[in-house]
């Protein structure tokens, strides 16, 4: 199966993995990398700078209908759901929020299952609600690979618990692993 | 919940609502709208489009709560601060030097946007002198924005959005509490002129220097965005605003040459003069 796209839903606790993953990624690295993090809704700067400190690779915040490329990493802006279009574009959307989330992780997840199929893995990160579970279920009904980090290791586990009991997931990997993994995607 | 509709049955709703109704939402987003179908669907406790699909072409009645279900999107009280801060200090000023300065509300949904526009008119002493044209698609949705009943559960976020514009007064004197519903004053709406109107199709019959078209396009297509944008350009007089979402684009119809940023990270525009 050919990965093309690698969504990564997270709330408490991800920051630091998350940074972590994209420090440790190649400028190389040629799958497209979807961020779904749970943020303050009205600060609506400084997130992307501070994601980008470390990583090699480059992040954004799309614009609505933004196309979207490879080896690029797209944050879901503060306030708004993320989606993605057939055609190979971004959607934004300011429906009411989901789980108390906007950016609902959930949504992003539907989104993306529903778009690229079995081009897909999704990835849930330390987190302290259950935003993400359906989505990540949804990611494997759609053949998309599915992947949880380890409950042990996240500061909050709230999120990775409620993904590992909805969905049978592929892989439950500490943040180390989950980088071997991604690298050996190359 | 998710997996109710694939690209088929959404066009096959679509062309349900076009011939029963003669409203065509083929150039509407397909992943918002596929998620209102999806709620309809869920809400009126049907088991798949199929018989959402046979409740649109027997139920006539059907169509408003269809309409409703496609125009009622969640905006806020005071969406981004920042924008407000900068309407009020650097956008206003220079539009209160027109003799009859005109604001236009262009697609309203929720009627948030347009209740923000209003108290912040009454905060800078222009209530009086601007007239506000609020311009929505159905009857129903004049009715309930008229109405100004929101979900008192949404006055904390208000509030505190509120408070980013405006940090020396508080939200709470425009609106009165009843249950769990928060209403808002009528008075902030005594200069304001409904319109049910269609920004798809139709030019408005006014010009205005000002229009707040936020966080619409986005649940268009590319190319039913762009032609929003130009049916609206239309209306707007030279060295006017035209705001839009702080994540929108400017089309490429032709019409983005006619403008200048104002504040770009405002998402504020401003026409040439010429």
């Amino acid at each position: 199966m050919i990965y093309r796209y690698i969504i990564i839903g997270g709330s408490a606790g991800s920051f630091q993995i998350v940074t972590k993953i994209l420090s440790a990624l190649p400028k190389s690295f040629n799958k497209t990398i979807f961020l779904c993090l749970h943020r303050l809704k009205h600060v609506r700067s400084g997130f992307v700078e501070a994601l980008s400190i470390k990583s090699n690779i480059q992040i954004l915040e799309p614009y609505d209908k933004e196309h979207i490329k490879p080896g690029k990493v797209y944050l879901a802006p503060a306030n708004y759901h993320m989606y993605f279009e057939l055609g190979n574009y971004m959607a934004l959307s300011t429906e009411e929020p989901v789980n108390h989330s906007r950016p609902s992780i959930d949504l992003s997840f539907f989104s993306a299952a529903f778009t690229f199929k079995n081009n897909l893995i999704g990835i849930i990160l330390s987190g302290a609600n259950k935003d993400g579970a359906l989505g990540l279920k949804n990611i494997k009904d759609n053949g998309g690979l599915t992947v949880v980090q380890d409950p042990a290791e996240c500061q909050v586990k709230t999120m990775t618990t409620a993904a590992i009991q909805t969905t049978k997931v592929d892989y439950i990997l500490t943040s180390d692993q989950i980088i071997n993994f991604l690298l050996k995607l190359e | 919940m998710n997996d109710f509709i694939g690209i088929v049955d959404f066009r096959n709703i679509i062309k349900a609502i076009n011939e029963t109704h003669g409203l065509d939402l083929s150039d509407f987003a397909f992943t918002s709208l596929k998620r209102r179908f999806e709620r309809l669907i869920i809400l009126n406790n049907l088991n798949s489009s199929e018989e959402l699909i046979e409740k649109i072409r027997k139920e006539k009645n059907f169509f408003e709560i269809i309409m409703d279900a496609i125009l009622v999107d969640e905006t806020e009280m005071f969406r981004d601060p920042s924008m407000w801060r900068e309407l009020r200090d650097k956008v206003l000023p220079l539009l209160a030097s027109n003799s009859s300065p005109k604001i236009w509300v262009a697609c309203a949904t929720s009627g948030e946007e347009l209740l923000s526009l209003a108290i912040v008119l009454r905060e800078s002493n222009l209530d009086e002198k601007v007239n506000i044209i609020v311009t929505t698609i159905s009857e129903n949705n004049i009715y309930r924005i008229k109405r100004g009943i929101y979900d008192s559960r949404k006055i904390e976020l208000y509030d505190a959005n509120y408070r980013r514009y405006n940090p020396n007064n508080e939200l709470s004197k425009y609106f009165s509490i009843s249950g769990n519903r928060m209403i808002m004053s009528q008075a902030l709406l005594q200069n304001t002129e409904f319109i049910k109107h269609c920004t798809y199709f139709d030019e408005l019959p006014a010009k205005v220097n000002l229009v707040l078209y936020r966080n619409k396009m986005i649940y268009f297509n590319q190319s039913l965005a762009g032609l929003t944008v130009k049916m609206i350009d239309k209306s707007v007089l030279p060295g006017g605003f035209f705001i839009i979402g702080i994540k929108e684009f400017f089309d490429d119809s032709g019409v983005k040459g006619n403008y200048i940023p104002f504040n770009k990270t405002e998402s504020i525009y401003r026409k040439r003069n010429s």
